[in-house]
C-alpha cells in the first residue's frame, strides 16, 4: 500500500533517521530536509498499525521528529494521527535522573523526541476505518 | 383475558400513536422522503437562488488550506435567519463545544433568544414556497446549498448541539443526472430532482458530488418538525417507508 508521509526534521548535524514499517515491512529514511515527504509502499495485514520508529536520538545535537501528515492509500488520516502513541526509549542515563519519571507512553503525540516507536493502529481498507471511527464519535 | 393485561402493557398497546420526536431523534433513520413539493422554479427564480457571498466566510468558518481537498466548489445562501447575524456569531462562538456544531443546530439553538426574519423581500420564489409549507414562525434556518459541476463535500459527520437526527429538510431542487448524496453504510440517497427528503446528517458520515455539467441547487430547511405540514409529511413518509 502507498504510505505519504511528511515528517520535519530538527537538527544541528545529526539528521534524524527513522524506519516506517507494519508487521510485514519496513523501510528507513534518512530526514536531512527541514521538511520531508516521503512515499513508500509498505504491505499491511487486514489490522494492523503504522509505525514510525526513530532510531538515532543524539543528546548532544538534541534532533527530533515532527509528524505532520500521515497517508495511507492516497488517503489523509486527518487529525486521526492524534491516536497514535509514542513510546520512548529513554536515555537510561537521562531518565535515573528524572524526578518525577516522564511517562511510557504519550498519547497523543506528534514530535518525537526521544528515540522510540509512535505507532497507530489501522484496519483496512482505510476509507471504512475513518468511516467507522466517525460513526462511534462520541459528541 | 384483557382483564389480565399489565397495565403498562394495556397503556402502550393503546396509546402507540406515531410520535415524530422518537422517529426523529431516536431511530437514527437515514432520510425520510417527504410527500410535499416545491413549485418547480424558472430560470429567474434559480438564479436568485445562485450564491454571491461565501458560505465558510458568513459562518466564520476557519479559512481551509489552500490546497485543501475537503471541500470543491460548494457554497450556500442564507434566505432566513438570525437578524443580527453578528450577534449571532458572536454568540454561538462562546458556547461550550467539543465538536463544531452545524449551521441548523446553531440556528435552532438561537431560535428563542435573537429575532430572526428573512433576508430576501416578499415576493422572492423561495419566501413563497417555504411558506406554503412552514410559517415564519417555525423556521430556524432557510438556505441554499450550490454545487457546480465537479463540485464535492468530502465525508464529514454532522454535529448537533441538541441531539437531534432526522432533521434537515432538504429540498432537492435542480438535481441533475449524476449528483449524488451518499450516506456511508447506506448507499445513495435516491433522489430525483423536485424531491423533498427529511436528512439525518448527524448519525452517519455523508458526502455529495455533482458529476453533471450543470449546477446543482438544494434548499436547506431547518424547521420545528411539529409544525402541521411537516409533521403530517413525516408521519405519512415513515408509514409508507415503514408501514404499509
Amino acid at each position: 500500500m502507498q504510505v505519504d508521509l511528511t515528517l520535519t526534521a530538527d537538527y544541528k548535524d545529526i539528521a534524524p533517521i527513522c524506519r516506517v514499517c507494519s508487521s510485514i515491512t519496513s523501510q528507513t529514511f534518512r530526514l536531512d530536509q527541514k521538511q520531508n515527504s516521503i512515499s513508500t509502499e509498505i504491505q499491511f495485514k487486514n489490522e494492523d498499525s503504522i509505525n514510525i520508529e526513530f532510531v538515532n536520538k543524539d543528546d548532544n545535537d538534541d534532533n527530533t521528529v515532527e509528524i505532520l501528515k500521515v497517508k495511507l492509500d492516497g488517503i489523509d488520516l486527518q487529525h486521526f494521527i492524534y491516536e497514535g502513541s509514542f513510546s520512548p526509549i529513554y536515555n537510561k542515563e537521562w531518565f535515573e535522573k528524572q524526578n518525577p519519571k516522564p511517562p511510557l507512553i504519550y498519547s497523543p503525540c506528534t514530535e518525537l523526541r526521544h528515540n522510540g516507536t509512535w505507532s497507530l493502529n489501522i484496519k483496512l481498507p482505510v476509507w471504512k476505518m475513518i468511516m467507522n471511527k466517525w460513526i462511534t464519535d462520541e459528541r | 383475558m384483557k382483564d389480565n393485561v399489565p397495565k403498562l402493557l394495556a397503556d402502550a398497546m393503546s396509546g402507540n400513536d406515531y410520535d415524530i420526536d422518537v422517529i426523529t431523534k431516536h431511530c437514527k433513520i437515514p432520510w425520510l422522503k417527504l410527500d410535499i413539493k416545491f413549485d418547480v422554479p424558472t430560470y429567474d427564480d434559480l438564479a436568485e437562488l445562485n450564491s454571491n457571498t461565501d458560505w465558510r466566510e458568513k459562518w466564520n468558518y476557519p479559512t481551509l488550506e489552500q490546497d485543501s481537498y475537503q471541500v470543491n466548489g460548494w457554497n450556500g445562501n442564507v434566505f432566513f435567519g438570525p437578524k443580527d447575524w453578528t450577534l449571532f456569531l458572536d454568540q454561538s462562538s462562546q458556547e461550550q463545544k467539543e465538536h463544531d456544531h452545524d449551521e441548523d443546530s446553531k440556528c435552532r439553538s438561537f431560535r428563542k433568544k435573537l429575532d430572526y426574519g428573512w433576508y430576501v423581500d416578499e415576493p422572492s420564489y423561495i419566501r413563497k414556497q417555504v411558506r406554503n409549507i412552514i410559517p415564519d414562525s417555525e423556521l430556524n434556518l432557510v438556505n441554499s446549498y450550490s454545487l457546480p459541476p465537479g463540485g464535492y463535500v468530502f465525508p464529514h459527520r454532522d454535529y448537533a448541539i441538541d441531539g437531534m437526527g432526522l432533521a434537515k429538510i432538504y429540498v432537492a431542487l435542480k438535481w441533475p443526472e449524476g449528483s449524488v448524496f451518499g450516506m456511508y453504510g447506506c448507499g445513495n440517497i435516491p433522489i430525483k430532482e423536485g424531491d423533498i427528503f427529511l436528512v439525518n446528517n448527524y448519525t452517519l458520515p455523508h458526502w455529495v458530488h455533482n458529476s453533471s455539467t450543470d449546477d446543482r441547487i438544494v434548499i436547506d430547511i431547518s424547521a420545528n418538525l411539529h409544525s402541521p405540514k411537516i409533521k403530517k409529511a413525516i408521519i405519512s413518509g415513515f408509514k409508507h417507508s415503514f408501514v404499509y
